[in-house]
């Protein structure tokens, strides 16, 4: 055997072993099993008091930064920075976790969310989904609105895309705690996300579902269903989760 | 193959063994470095979808498109010419059968027809309420509102009937078949009308009208590629409920929830439909057969992530969906027969669990619990057994 096929031999091991599907997806040892997640989060949120966490959320609190300076005082969000009035608490939760643990990319989310304990992320996750404000979304990414519609509603079968509806809901405003609202999202968010999820920034999504739509999803496509959902109405506020 | 770059001199003194050691921390560094890169995500693009995400959709629309301008062009030369030669049939770039899709439908009577139909089959909760008693849609089993291969299509179908059908032993027309899809997937017994559409009536004219125009140029009896849910080979370690359990605790219960019942959106909507239990197809719809169950998860399941699943996993996964209860058998009621019996006369040539003693549930009265609590002889649909109790 010479150098050459110890590097054919070493390199297929590799590839052999690393391809090996993930049989349940675990991304980080202290988050719980993707597909689960959102689920333990809002059980786990049941018993905390949103009110307790509405001036954490309003004012901040010394070294954690107000989520409102950054979302808006209504949590309707503002260029690539998310809507997150009406989402669910589970989903929030998920997300704030991903961020302390480093799952989840993002320089000013991943400061914050190291200094909050669970609690504090728990009621943070319940009090914007509590939240019920109108939209402050709209087109600003020049995507065909025809096309997005198309995507949200019908999918695109030729390219193996389910619509968004039938994962998000009819009205995109979500489906209990995995499926996260996408109605009045704000469209640089959503392009954002659906880019990382292609390029692998953004890990996080159960049984890699976003990652395989955002692969197939063009980048035009990417700009109008972003643009599209952007247009749509705002989710009502969410149910208390209870366990 | 010549090499461009030869290996000049080869280390005389390496042994075998240093070799292999060698071989190893190779391998164990491009371990780890793929690991490090599967992290990532960067696989991911090999993985899931190979040379796709540029503008794939857009190139294959256009050649659908074009497949279907060059059959209506041909079909057109041939009827005025019999010297033309047969129309060619429409394909697209994957080899499948391109129908005609719903906003080509004319603006007359016939087009009015087949876009109520098109509805009735996309939102049947809605469209045809009184004669449906779960929480399923027509297109929940026929994705793509009936339009994607290996789902069943309903462009593939349309051009199958009458066929005699083993399963009651008689000719079918394709209003006999829609029939069956109520009484059976959409257990029309638990809906507010108790049964399926009355024969003849809008509903079966106007879904016939939309599949009858999504198959525009499909050969009679073509036996087209993509029909049905091609079953994938029965794998030599057979099915097993407990490796199903795994299989769908990590691929599936995310989205028909743990316990396979199914959620609902804020609107009341089902967005996933239930695997079992009382909003889910009873235990005469095709789908509890193992078999079948198998082919359709195999090609579309998880949703837009179709084969991604082993033949394997496929195959556990419909024993695992398909060991759990459901609404009863239509036809133990109507017969007034027992599981036994029913089982006997209807599930004895398929791969299904039907009158099997599962987790000490006997699968088919419809109540899941205690064999023997049950009533011994017939049973009834599940809501109204359960309601009573
Ligand atoms: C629970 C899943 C399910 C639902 C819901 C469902 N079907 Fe089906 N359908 C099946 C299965 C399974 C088959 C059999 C396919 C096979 O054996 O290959 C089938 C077959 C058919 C066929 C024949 C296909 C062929 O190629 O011969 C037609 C037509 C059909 N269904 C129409 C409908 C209509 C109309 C509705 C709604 C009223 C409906 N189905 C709802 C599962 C379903
Ligand atoms: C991303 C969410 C999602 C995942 C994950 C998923 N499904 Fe589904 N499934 C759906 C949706 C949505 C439908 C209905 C399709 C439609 O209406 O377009 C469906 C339909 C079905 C059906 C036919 C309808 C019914 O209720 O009987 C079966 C059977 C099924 N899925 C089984 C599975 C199995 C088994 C798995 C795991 C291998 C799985 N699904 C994973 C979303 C999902």
């Amino acid at each position: 055997m010479n150098l050459r096929a110890h590097v054919l031999f070493a390199t297929t091991l590799a590839l052999g072993l690393t391809a090996l599907p993930a049989a349940a997806q675990k991304l980080h040892p202290d988050v719980p099993d993707e597909g689960e997640a959102a689920e333990i989060y809002a059980a786990r949120a049941a018993d905390v008091d949103p009110a307790d966490y509405a001036r954490l959320a309003r004012e901040g609190d010394g070294e954690v930064w107000s989520c409102a300076s950054c979302h808006g005082a209504k949590g309707e969000g503002n260029g690539n920075i998310p809507r997150l009035a009406g989402l669910s608490a589970g989903y929030i939760a998920k997300q704030l976790n991903a961020y302390a643990v480093g799952l989840r990319i993002n320089h000013n989310m991943q400061y914050v969310a190291e200094k909050l304990s669970q609690d504090e992320m728990l009621g943070l996750a319940r009090y914007y989904a509590a939240m019920e404000s109108p939209s402050a979304a709209g087109p600003e990414l020049g995507g065909d609105l025809e096309r997005g519609r198309e995507l949200a509603i019908h999918g695109d079968w030729d390219i193996d895309v389910p619509a968004c509806y039938s994962c998000h809901g009819s009205s995109a405003w979500g489906v209990e705690q995995a499926f996260p609202s996408l109605a009045a999202q704000q469209p640089a968010y959503t392009y954002a996300q659906l880019a990382a999820w292609t390029d692998g920034r953004r890990q996080n999504s159960p049984v890699q579902l976003m990652q395989g739509i955002s692969h197939a999803l063009s980048d035009a496509d990417k700009r109008a269903v972003s643009d599209y959902l952007a247009t749509l109405p705002a989710p009502p506020a969410q149910e208390a989760p209870d366990d | 193959m010549t090499d461009p770059n030869p290996q000049p001199t080869r280390d005389p003194g390496r042994t075998t063994g240093r070799r292999a050691i060698g071989a190893a921390i190779a391998a164990a560094a491009l371990v780890a470095v793929g690991a490090g890169l599967y992290a990532l995500g960067i696989y991911d693009p090999i993985a899931q979808s190979p040379d796709r995400g540029t503008h794939q959709a857009g190139a294959i629309e256009l050649a659908k498109d074009e497949a279907r301008a060059d059959h209506l062009a041909s079909r057109d030369a041939y009827t005025n010419d019999p010297a033309a030669g047969p129309p060619t049939l429409p394909v697209g770039q994957d080899g499948y059968f391109v129908p005609r899709t719903v906003d080509e439908a004319p603006d007359n009577e016939f087009g009015d027809s087949v876009r109520r139909g098109y509805e009735v089959f996309t939102n049947t909760q809605t469209n045809a309420s009184q004669h449906v008693g779960n929480g399923m849609n027509c297109a929940n089993c026929h994705l793509g509102a009936g339009t994607v291969p290996e789902s069943a299509p309903m462009w593939a179908a349309a051009v199958e009937y009458p066929a005699f059908r083993g399963k009651n032993k008689i000719i079918n027309t394709m209003e006999d078949r829609i029939h069956g899809c109520f009484t059976y997937s959409m257990n029309a017994q638990n809906s507010p009308s108790g049964t399926p559409p009355p024969r003849d009536g809008d509903i079966y004219k106007d879904l016939q009208s939309y599949f009858y125009f999504m198959a525009e140029g499909a050969p009679l009896e073509g036996n087209l590629p993509g029909r049905g849910y091609p079953v994938p080979p029965e794998p030599a370690q057979g099915y097993d409920i407990s490796r199903g359990e795994a299989v769908f605790e990590a691929n599936c219960a995310v989205c028909h929830s743990s316990d396979g019942s199914g959620r609902q959106d804020p609107n009341g909507r089902w967005i996933f439909p239930a695997l079992w239990g009382d909003d889910a197809y009873n235990w005469g719809a095709g789908m509890h057969r193992v078999n079948t169950a198998a082919g359709f998860i195999k090609h579309n399941m998880p949703l837009g992530r179709g084969g991604s699943l082993t033949d394997q996993e496929a195959w556990d996964v419909a024993a695992y969906i398909n060991s759990w209860e459901r609404p009863a058998d239509p036809r133990q009621l109507r017969d007034g027969t027992s599981v036994a019996e029913t089982d006997a006369q209807f599930h004895e040539h398929t791969p299904n669990f039907y009158g099997d003693v599962i987790r000490g549930d006997l699968l088919g009265d419809g109540v899941p619990g205690e064999p023997t609590e049950q009533a011994p002889s017939t049973g009834r649909p599940l809501g109204e057994q359960t309601a009573s109790r």
